[in-house]
């Protein structure tokens, strides 16, 4: 499981973004998340494998016979330009 | 096609022409654990697979490297022809241009790659969006 990427930020889901399959978009797999409980339709992730990345929308979660399917519609450019989108970190109470 | 197979387009590839993938820069381990889950997403095909585009013309190749390969700072290209005598399997999957490059044995779909002739060149828009 690859949970960050090469420059230190936490990967929320193990695409290729440079992949598609029926619905044109980036897929990964829910269960090869290091951070599932990110992962919700509309919620703004980390996305991509930990040399090239983006910061992405989740588009819908389905489920099929190998899995829970991500889609994902990642921002055009550099992550660390959009790293403003992310959520806040949780803070324990 | 069961729902456990990739979607294929009814337009054949080109016989010749170019396959686009990422370039440099990639770990072995990345693009093992890629091919991997795409055979664990649709098994039918009894190969792993990898995501790439095809091109007829430099021009497609320059458009690819402006916009869906703009992400990579190289880029490799191979001759189509080349990647079939190798023995690699290419199915026009999906929407166009993307192509899924395939081999049953994981193994050898990397070393087929590594060894079969191909140019790594500087994706010239890598950045220009950043």
């Amino acid at each position: 499981m690859f949970t960050h990427t090469d420059d230190g930020h936490e990967l929320d889901l193990f695409t290729d973004l440079q992949g598609m399959d029926d619905s044109g978009l980036p897929w990964g797999f829910l269960s090869s998340s290091a951070h599932p409980e990110r992962i919700r339709e509309g919620a703004w992730i980390t996305a991509g494998t930990p040399d090239v990345w983006a910061i992405a929308r989740v588009i819908d979660i389905v489920t099929e016979d190998s899995g829970q399917i991500v889609h994902v519609q990642p921002q055009r450019g550099a992550g660390t330009k959009w790293l403003h989108l992310l959520p806040p970190p949780a803070v324990a109470s | 096609m069961s729902p456990n197979t990739p979607k294929l387009r009814n337009d054949p590839l080109p016989q010749s022409g170019y396959l686009v993938l990422r370039g440099l820069g990639i770990r072995e381990a990345t693009v093992r654990n890629l091919a991997a889950e795409f055979l664990a997403r649709f098994p039918g095909l009894h190969a792993y697979g990898l995501s790439g585009y095809y091109a007829v013309t430099t021009q497609d190749i320059d458009a690819l490297c402006g916009d869906k390969m703009q992400r990579w700072e190289h880029v490799a290209i191979f001759r189509i022809e080349d990647l079939r005598a190798a023995g690699l399997g290419l199915y026009p999957t999906f929407r166009t241009p993307h192509i899924t490059i395939t081999h049953p044995d994981l193994d050898q779909l990397i070393y087929l790659l590594d060894h079969t002739d191909h140019k790594v060149v500087p994706n010239p828009y890598h950045g220009t969006n950043d």
